[in-house]
């Protein structure tokens, strides 16, 4: 098995591929990204010629650190539109021009923010292959592609226009219904589909994509030379959190969840829960509830953003990663690194956290949005024979090579399709 | 492309040739029902019937085209002409057209003529202060050679009396008292103590109710180099050779400037006159002025709404310890209009009650809303009061301050009026409200300003929509379909001014470097594009076809390739729902058309907020399918929805 040192082996000859991240790790380390990253980084490391492309604004060009075969594509952020996803000219321009000075044969999009849907099209029409991951559900939710409802908070089933015009008041049926137009239109050329899960696929399928075109592909993980399977400390249980502090990611619910837990002494002075990521983008009364809720707990930490490169070390500090997302997720990378880290995962038992960890095999589900609940998992999983039996069935996430490969199979396949 | 036939029927058939106050109004209609009837043809300026005739003249070439005997032609004498000028000069607005009595507008081929372009320029009806002063310069100047030409003072000669006068410290000499009315309100005057002096004079007059009918009391103003003698008070001879003369009260004409400002201002209040607005603004400007002692009686206006041509609106308050509001007056400059009663709402105020205690019965109805008729010189805006005439007769007049007038359609919209008329399309003079509410958006819709002008045969002519999304949809599907359209057809992007200004302009800049055909961009003056643009931009373009595509309107790639090809003078593209509703009914937010078929359909189509509705049509009108989808409801509030609806009801 192939690891993956950043050993950057020669290209073999075969066509170029472009992949496309809607931003750098540098910048941001959200799961997109970093998937995207991980991608572009096995497919060098099995011999592919891979570039990758990251879309950044014009005013953050200098904060971005691209290594080799790595490219910015300047965009501006005032200029796109979020809601049928439509990027100036001039943008879409820059993004073939530098596909074709560059010889790409094939893109892989991982999102189409920044760029637009309509830039699909345009690559296609290039005589270029054209992949897209898709990472959320963008193309048919426009709250983020969270696929949950406002003002309400619900878990979305399905979109339709009046449903969406609803969440929107500001935009009419006629309006979601031309997006969805103009969406699967632009989607029309795309050869292939690859979703991080069978959750993810089937929605999307629900909507319309073909589903001989849909592919299911895991997020793969770069592996690690070690890994601390044993507990840090036998007295205290730790619960770790990881990634963007944000309400959809669930950690209000985390918040909440800890005042249930503080009612228990004896329980409280038993656990801990550390909050590692950013606040970026965040509003400021929730930032301020975070901070009091640090304050008043004493179980409770936050530990700052941390550097996506030492996230296994920092799991291998936890006993648990808890997950407590109110949207459905896809395949969540921090799912991935918590398996790598041999860490059992609490999370919300929906979606694509429902499909990739197994209530009671690999981890504990909680009911959505109950704060008590998952607090009742906490108490649960502080319990030695439990961890044990969850982390012994814990699975082998896929390394960045294994997901490499299977990419290269998908592109392989379109390349012939396409000939 | 197959184009569907929709039929719109309607049995007159006729054509106005010729619209012009000086040239002359002519045409021709018939019944085709009944082509030999004679019919009665009316000449309507907006909602005023200015003349009528009757067909009967021969026209040799409609009867060879309809090929049925008939004496289908019309014209109108020349009192028409003079009762189009003479509307235009006493304010009303609104458009020419002619109809045949009872039915609907002909069409016409000719140029749309409106009231407001006959209209000669109204010169100013007051004097500001500074023009007051050099009026009265003159005449002081004017009557230094007759300063000298001694005159009797017969008892048959006195016109009134002095009663208060006092200089001021910019030697403006303030005088009142009464005198026998007059019409001439500035002259030249001799002052007579033991010496004589040239003087300029201007006067105002108000009724007072201890004085005869024919008697008036006034307020003067007199630039002289005169000064008052605290013994020795002055008479007043006018220096037209009458030897008529103003003659001080005994034993003293009150001489105190508190005194006589006090009389000045309570005389002004209730006066007329061209030089009123200029005498309150030197009065005001007065020091010695005192406070305005409060009485029994209490008007304060709260809000004006003005609605051009149609009259204005004002809510209020009037309470008095002992007396009822019987009617009320507004005075616009010079000019007065009496409140329509049956259009008046009292109600209760009870926000005022801590002004006057005990009057609970007055406050119930202390409130007011009533209806002004009217053209209000919109020149005057600032020079308006209200007088409310008491019960017993005495009025009690206040300035409205020029800080509470909004313009409807202009700084308020039209649904501000619905707070002071919960129910006005109830009213009975709604339609005619809503005619000129109508009239006037239209005119301001129709400033149009060109920013990239590309002269082209043929023009797509896309409103910009509200929405950023939505504009960026637009630019996106023109890049997308420009070159669907054929070499000579350009595409024109008008937008308003407003937040996305930046984002047009970007946009646009990059359709024009890509598109392969000649763009233009023009900017409306506030106002939301609509199709009352098409004559401005299709004369900037030198267009002879235009197609028109409103702001909430998507061309679909169909659209974008049929919108050329048919060859009519007049299509309509087919509007779907994409949100599987049902499909909008077909009018004109989309269509195409020679630029002369679309005069011809402005001039039979009454006014309305957003774009001219299809008037009915006597044959079925080509339809393109598939065109366009719609992006939501037409732009609108409900409540222009009603004044649309009353338009067509009363005049379509």
């Amino acid at each position: 098995m192939l690891m993956d040192k950043g050993d950057m082996r020669q290209p073999q000859g075969r066509g170029r591929i472009a992949i496309f991240s809607h931003t750098h790790p540098s910048l941001t380390s959200g799961g997109a990204e970093i998937s995207a990253y991980n991608l572009f980084r096995g497919l060098r490391a099995i011999g592919r010629d891979a570039i990758l492309i990251a879309a950044c604004d014009e005013a953050n060009l200098d904060e971005i650190t691209l290594g080799a075969h790595e490219f910015a594509l300047p965009v501006r952020g005032a200029f796109y539109d979020h809601l049928y996803h439509i990027a100036p000219r001039d943008v879409r321009q820059s993004l073939l021009q530098l596909l074709q000075a560059q010889n790409v044969s094939l893109f892989n999009a991982h999102h189409f923010l920044h760029i637009g849907v309509g830039a699909l099209a345009d690559v296609a029409a290039a005589g270029i292959d054209v992949v897209l991951t898709i990472h959320e559900y963008l193309a048919i939710c426009n709250n983020h592609g969270q696929l949950v409802t406002r003002p309400g908070q619900m878990l979305c089933q399905g979109p339709s226009p009046a449903a969406c015009h609803k969440c929107y008041p500001e935009h009419s049926k006629q309006q979601f219904a031309v997006r969805q137009q103009h969406v699967a239109t632009a989607l029309t050329p795309v050869s292939a589909f690859v979703s991080p899960s069978h959750f993810l696929a089937e929605k999307m399928i629900e909507q319309g994509l073909p589903r001989e075109r849909v592919e299911v592909i895991e997020n793969g993980v770069p592996s690690v030379e070690t890994v601390q399977e044993r507990r840090r400390s036998r007295g205290v249980w730790r619960f770790g959190y990881f990634g963007q502090i944000n309400p959809f990611k669930g950690v209000g619910v985390l918040l909440d969840a800890c005042a249930v837990l503080a009612r228990d002494p004896a329980l409280a002075a038993t656990i801990r829960i550390a909050v590692h990521g950013n606040f970026v983008g965040q509003s400021a009364s929730f930032i301020d509830r975070f901070n009091a809720a640090v304050q008043e707990f004493p179980f409770l930490s936050y530990l700052g953003p941390y550097d996506n490169q030492n996230v296994a070390q920092l799991m291998a500090e936890c006993d648990y990663v808890v997950m407590p997302s109110t949207w459905w997720e896809n395949s969540p990378v921090v799912i991935q690194e918590a398996f790598r880290a041999r860490r059992p995962v609490i999370c919300t038992g929906i979606g694509g956290m429902a499909e990739k960890v197994v209530d009671g095999e690999t981890g504990l589900h909680f009911v959505r949005n109950d704060p008590a609940d998952l607090a009742d998992q906490i108490a649960q999983a502080a319990d030695e024979a439990l961890h044990t039996r969850l982390q012994r069935a814990l699975p082998r996430p896929l390394t960045s090579i294994e997901m490499a490969e299977r990419y290269a199979a998908v592109f392989k396949q379109v390349a012939s399709a396409s000939v | 492309m197959a184009a569907e036939p929709v039929e719109i029927g309607d049995a007159m058939h006729g054509l106005v040739e010729q619209l012009h106050e000086v040239e002359g109004v002519q045409g021709w209609v018939l019944d085709l029902a009944e082509p030999q009837r004679i019919l009665d043809v009316e000449l309507w300026a907006g909602t005023l019937c200015l003349a009528r005739t009757q067909t009967g003249l021969e026209r040799p070439d409609v009867c060879s085209s309809v090929g049925l005997p008939c004496r289908p032609g019309f014209r109108f004498g020349d009192e028409a002409g003079r009762a189009i000028k003479d509307a235009a000069a006493q304010g009303h607005l609104g458009d020419l057209h002619v109809r045949v009595q009872g039915s609907s507008r002909l069409e016409a081929e000719c140029p749309v003529r409106t009231l407001e372009m006959i209209r000669p320029i109204s010169p100013p009806t007051d004097l500001g202060s500074d023009r007051l002063r050099a009026t009265l310069n003159q005449h002081a100047s004017d009557a230094m050679p007759l300063v000298n030409e001694a005159t009797a003072s017969t008892p048959s000669n006195q016109i009134g009396y002095l009663e208060g006068i006092w200089t001021s410290e910019s030697g403006v000499t303030w005088m009142v008292g009464w005198m026998i009315e007059d019409t001439v309100t500035d002259r030249p005057v001799i002052i007579v103590d033991e010496d004589r002096y040239s003087g300029g004079m201007a006067i105002s007059l108000a009724p007072r109710a201890d004085l005869a009918a024919n008697a008036k009391a006034f307020v003067a103003v007199i630039q002289t180099d005169w000064l008052v003698k605290i013994n020795m008070p002055p008479q007043i001879v006018l220096a037209d050779g009458s030897g008529r003369y103003l003659e001080p009260v005994r034993p003293a004409p009150l001489m105190e400037p508190e005194a006589v400002l006090s009389i000045a201002r309570d005389t002004l209040s209730r006066a007329s006159g061209p030089h009123r607005a200029a005498m309150l603004k030197m009065l005001e400007a007065n020091r010695y002025l005192p406070a305005d002692r409060l009485g029994s009686n209490r008007v304060q206006v709260d809000e004006v709404a003005v609605l051009p041509g149609f009259g204005a609106f004002v809510n209020g308050w009037a309470l008095s310890s002992n007396r009822q509001a019987s009617r009320f007056v507004l005075k616009v400059g010079s000019h007065t209009v009496r409140a329509v009663e049956l259009c008046q709402s009292r109600f209760a105020r009870s926000d005022v009650a801590e002004l006057l205690p005990n009057v609970e019965q007055a406050l119930k109805t202390a409130g007011f809303v009533t209806l002004f008729p009217g053209p209000i010189d919109q020149a005057a805006l600032d020079q308006l009061s209200l007088e409310v005439v008491w019960q017993d007769g005495t009025s009690t007049i206040v300035e409205v301050p020029p800080v509470t007038v909004r313009v409807l359609g202009l700084t308020s919209s039209f649904d501000a009026i619905c707070r002071l008329y919960p129910a006005i399309e109830a009213e009975r003079f709604f339609p005619e409200l809503a005619y000129h509410a109508a009239r006037f958006a239209q005119v301001q819709a129709r400033s149009v300003r060109g920013y990239e002008c590309n002269p082209v045969r043929s023009s797509l002519l896309l409103a910009a929509p509200r929405q950023s999304a939505d504009i960026f949809l637009l630019f996106d599907q023109a890049l997308a379909h420009a070159a669907f359209l054929p070499e000579d057809w350009g595409i024109s992007i008008i937008a308003s001014p407003d937040e996305h200004r930046g984002l047009v302009l970007t946009l646009f800049a990059q359709l024009q470097h890509a598109a392969g055909r000649p763009c233009s961009l023009f900017f409306t003056g506030d106002a939301a594009p609509t199709s009352d643009v098409i004559e401005e931009v299709a004369a900037t373009l030198s267009s002879e076809r235009i197609a028109w595509v409103a702001s909430h309107i998507l061309l679909t790639a169909t659209g974008w390739k049929d919108v050329a090809s048919d060859e009519g003078t007049f299509a309509l593209l087919a509007i779907d729902d994409p949100a599987g509703g049902p499909p909008p009914a077909l009018g004109l937010d989309a269509f195409v058309a020679d630029l002369a078929r679309w005069r011809r359909l402005c001039a039979a189509a009454p006014p309305r907020i957003g774009g001219i509705q299809l008037p009915p049509q006597g044959k079925p009108i080509p339809v393109i399918a598939n065109a366009a989808v719609s992006l939501g409801p037409a732009p609108g509030s409900p409540f222009t929805l009603k004044i649309n609806e009353a338009v067509r009801r009363a005049y379509g």
